[in-house]
């Protein structure tokens, strides 16, 4: 038994996003036209070149017809796919697992959240029936809890701690900012982030993702086949998936400033990529800041730094644009914004943009033209029982 | 007020304090358990765990 990965066997060759917004004036159908139609640009072919398609949506739609329908596609396949926030990641890891199959010569990965107009502001999973002892917390508090425990366990003051989640937030604001697809353009500084009354724990809304409606869309073909498609395709270089037993809920030694099931899909992920010093050798990195702590602990959990030293790091500004390894440089979740299905796909959009030197120059990383290699973490679930996906991609 | 609640002897169960104000709150207060209503729909009342700070 091992994890062999698919490296350098499956490229993208087309993508496509739209801008991530509360979209009054788009339903799901048109936000599906909206990146597919940019993605079969991209890529210079038509949907019936495409072969199988995967849909990725959390919870604004059920089954494959949910593309089939806008899209008329006429006796294709299309699995719909649901993981957590990570659905959007995990479209793309089976439409890459198809095409590496040999099954499929061309396929889809789409992702696509319409949450907006649904009757409920923000996100409500689909009730499930259980016997009404499950608990009732918001995603931000349960996220919540990261902050006292990081700031209990490394010994940094808790009004320091908020300093250093604020400066979190105001880097991704910054970098959304300069990028016209995202939900919130306006920089927003640290003094201002801490003025900010709290809503959960010691989190505020300006801690929080945004809750936006979006899709994003990725071409894979056989990397053998990709140069007739693009001079420019993305390469597949890692894909890894770790799906937690919840035990982090009941076992004690669990302390909340760590994500296992993170460390455990960057390994296996950089092990299928031959990545030794993920630091030294990524040129940027897009993670799932769904809150400002979640960013924190990734960035020991991705084995950007060590246990204990995120925050100084974050305040040194290692992880800014300009910083030596920048990270969310499209404004994350935070800025962004997160329609859960289309999230995991919409950072490899940035890795597509970067990495080809597509990307503004304003909002250009530090290291384009010194390193190759970019890196997407997508996850879904809580602090003790979550879902991690980590991607590998080089031009 | 939510709360990650260690039992002595081993276990551990995020649960909801109750009776509790939480500015008095912090890692490390001992609490207790205590059985009470948490939702009501239809008439029908559904009960569950909660913690308290021991008394």
């Amino acid at each position: 038994m091992s994890s062999h990965g698919i490296k350098d066997r499956v490229a993208i060759v087309g993508m496509g996003c739209t801008k991530f917004a509360e979209h009054w004036d788009k339903g799901l159908d048109d936000l599906l036209l909206d990146a597919t139609g940019a993605a079969f640009t991209s890529a210079g072919v038509t949907k019936d070149d495409v072969d199988a398609y995967w849909l990725g949506t959390a919870q604004s739609a059920m089954s494959g017809i949910t593309l089939a329908r806008p899209l008329e596609l006429v006796g294709k396949p299309v699995t719909r796919v649901e993981n957590y926030c990570a659905t959007g990641s995990e479209a793309l890891r089976q439409a890459a697992y198809a095409v590496a199959s040999g099954a499929y010569d061309v396929a889809m990965a789409v992702g696509v959240e319409k949450v907006k107009d649904s009757g409920y502001q923000g996100l409500n999973a689909f009730p499930i029936p259980n016997d009404g002892t499950s608990r009732t917390l918001t995603a931000a508090a349960m996220f919540s809890m990261v902050a006292p425990a990081y700031a209990n366990k490394y010994g940094v003051p808790m009004d320091e701690l908020k300093g250093v989640l604020a400066r979190i937030a105001s880097k991704n604001h910054f970098n959304g900012a300069r990028n016209p697809r995202a939900q919130f353009r306006r920089e927003m500084s640290v003094e201002q982030l801490c003025a900010m009354p709290p809503v959960a724990g010691d989190l505020s809304v300006f801690d929080c993702a945004g809750v936006a409606d979006g899709s994003a869309a990725a071409i894979v073909v056989r990397a053998e086949d990709a140069l007739r498609y693009t001079d420019t395709p993305l390469y597949i270089k890692a894909l890894s998936f770790v799906a937690g037993n919840g035990g982090g809920l009941t076992d004690p030694t669990y302390d909340y400033t760590t994500f296992p099931e993170v460390v455990q899909s960057a390994a296996d992920a950089y092990a299928q990529a031959g990545i030794t010093d993920p630091r030294s050798q990524l040129a940027m990195a897009e993670v799932h800041d769904c809150f400002t702590p979640t960013e924190l602990v990734l960035m020991e959990d991705l084995g950007f730094c060590e246990p204990g030293t995120a925050w100084k790091e974050v305040l040194a500004g290692a992880f800014d644009l300009s910083g030596d390894l920048p990270v969310n440089p499209d404004g994350g979740l935070k800025s962004f914004g997160h329609p859960v299905g289309a999230s995991g796909l919409r950072m490899i959009f940035e890795a597509w943009l970067q990495l080809r030197g597509e990307a503004p120059e304003d909002r250009r990383i530090s290291t384009f033209g010194q390193r190759e290699l970019a890196l997407t973490h997508n996850l879904g679930g809580y602090p003790g029982e979550m879902v991690s996906f980590v991607g590998i991609f080089g031009a | 007020v939510f709360a990650v609640v260690d039992f002595d002897g081993g276990g551990r169960l995020p649960i909801e304090l109750t009776d509790v104000d939480p500015a008095d709150v912090a890692i490390g207060s001992r609490v207790e358990m205590t059985f009470r209503r948490m939702f009501t729909a239809d008439g029908i009342h559904n009960y569950f765990w909660k913690a308290r700070p021991q008394r």
